[in-house]
């Protein structure tokens, strides 16, 4: 009975001390993770990457796909408020240009589309 | 059994069990993760996109941020697929050398590195040649571009090539490099791609062009400038100082027909600061 009591003390240990390791100091870090997962500075770089990639490439299917993967509404909602942090042209454009290339662009893009047009 | 040896069996079991729940079973969801945890797809993505928008904005700082924590051995294919791709598309002149410089930056050595670096071309110094007995560099434009030599020479067999010669093709951009400068001006560098044959073997070398007429036409004017005059910046090296907003036609040898190249002064961008845009065009001929 006594040894019982002991191997039970010993596996309720032995899963604590896994549960610390597992989850909190030593977890298990799988590259498996999506764009949508990414933290939030990260997801805008990613933003600004497929508009610049678009920029280079031209392709709309390929941008699409790849904004699909973001939150709905990202490149609206960013292109939008960067224009309202006064972001440089470089930043800006693009994204309008691939806004209005998908259909969504907004009037505070307009003054970007303009500017971009060579 | 001793019961420290019974706690000591339960509590590996327990670790056993728990770490296969924790690791495998149950693994933590990570959110506000970075691109190094992309799952692979979109990792090759991410990569990718990096280089298509260096190419595109040519900001090195942001595109080493960019990659950071990404193995070079995982970007680099990726990045000699995504240059070949460029090039194939015909993307303009200036993403397809951005894009080259940072393949060449991580050890990416493809004919599109060579080409779109100038690796071989923008130092327009000859590449190191085989053996001593092949071609000295030249400093001077003199219009020959080896020494005269009674010895002859048994191997490596060379096919040498005088600074003028019948029998080379037409001359094409291989490269152009934008700087914002405040005096702008028009740099060219001539080169030719000679083979040489070294032990049965065919190597192709580029070698700089001195002696060469340049032209450069204007509405109103012409300039000329032969290259070599300028020794630190190589044999095939010819420059030129240029108006703001003036457009020149370019041509080699002889002002007439086709230029092969039309070159408008710009401002630079607002990026760049105050000044213009000069160039460095290098250009290539081969042996017919």
């Amino acid at each position: 009975m006594k040894r019982l009591l002991w191997f039970i003390v010993g596996i309720a240990l032995g899963i604590g001390l896994a549960l610390l390791i597992g989850w909190q100091w030593l977890p298990v870090q799988r590259a498996d993770s999506s764009p949508a997962l990414l933290r939030r500075d990260y997801q805008e770089e990613y933003l600004r990457l497929i508009a610049a990639a678009y920029r280079v490439d031209g392709d709309l299917a390929r941008a699409q796909q790849r904004l699909a993967e973001l939150p709905p509404n990202s490149l609206v909602n960013v292109t939008e408020r960067w224009i309202a942090q006064g972001k440089s042209d470089a930043i800006l454009i693009p994204l309008a240009q691939l806004a209005r290339d998908l259909g969504v662009s907004t009037p505070a893009m307009q003054p970007y589309l303009q500017r971009g047009t060579p | 059994m001793k019961p420290w040896g019974v706690l000591i069996v339960g509590l590996i079991l327990g670790l056993a069990a728990g770490l296969l729940y924790t690791w495998v079973i149950s693994p933590p969801e990570y959110y506000d993760t970075y691109p190094p945890l992309l799952d692979k797809p979109y990792r090759t993505d991410w990569i990718e996109m990096t280089v298509l928008a260096y190419g595109a904005e040519g900001n090195w700082s942001r595109t080493q941020l960019r990659l950071q924590g990404l193995s070079e051995a995982e970007i680099r294919p990726i990045a000699a697929a995504a240059l070949d791709q460029a090039v194939a598309a015909g993307r303009p002149l200036v993403i397809l050398q951005r894009m080259a410089k940072l393949a060449a930056f991580y050890g990416i050595d493809t004919p599109a590195v060579h080409i779109y670096t100038g690796a071989d071309s923008t130092v327009p110094t000859p590449a190191p040649t085989p053996t001593a007995q092949t071609i000295p560099p030249t400093s001077a434009p003199t219009p020959t571009a080896i020494p005269p030599t009674n010895t002859p020479f048994p191997a490596p067999t060379l096919t040498v090539a005088t600074p003028i010669s019948p029998a080379l093709s037409e001359f094409h951009i291989v490269s152009q490099t934008l700087t914002c400068t405040t005096t702008p001006h028009i740099a060219v560098s001539l080169v030719l791609s000679h083979t040489i044959t070294v032990r049965r073997r065919e190597e192709v070398e580029w070698l700089p062009l001195p002696g060469r007429e340049v032209w450069l036409l204007w509405e109103d004017g012409a300039d000329r400038a032969v290259t070599g005059f300028n020794p630190e910046m190589g044999p095939g090296y010819a420059d030129f100082t240029v108006a703001p907003g003036q457009v020149y036609k370019l041509y080699i040898d002889v002002p007439r027909g086709a230029p092969l190249s039309t070159i408008q002064v710009e401002p630079c961008t607002a990026e760049e600061g105050e000044g213009w845009i000069s160039r460095l065009l290098v250009f290539l001929t081969q042996e017919d």
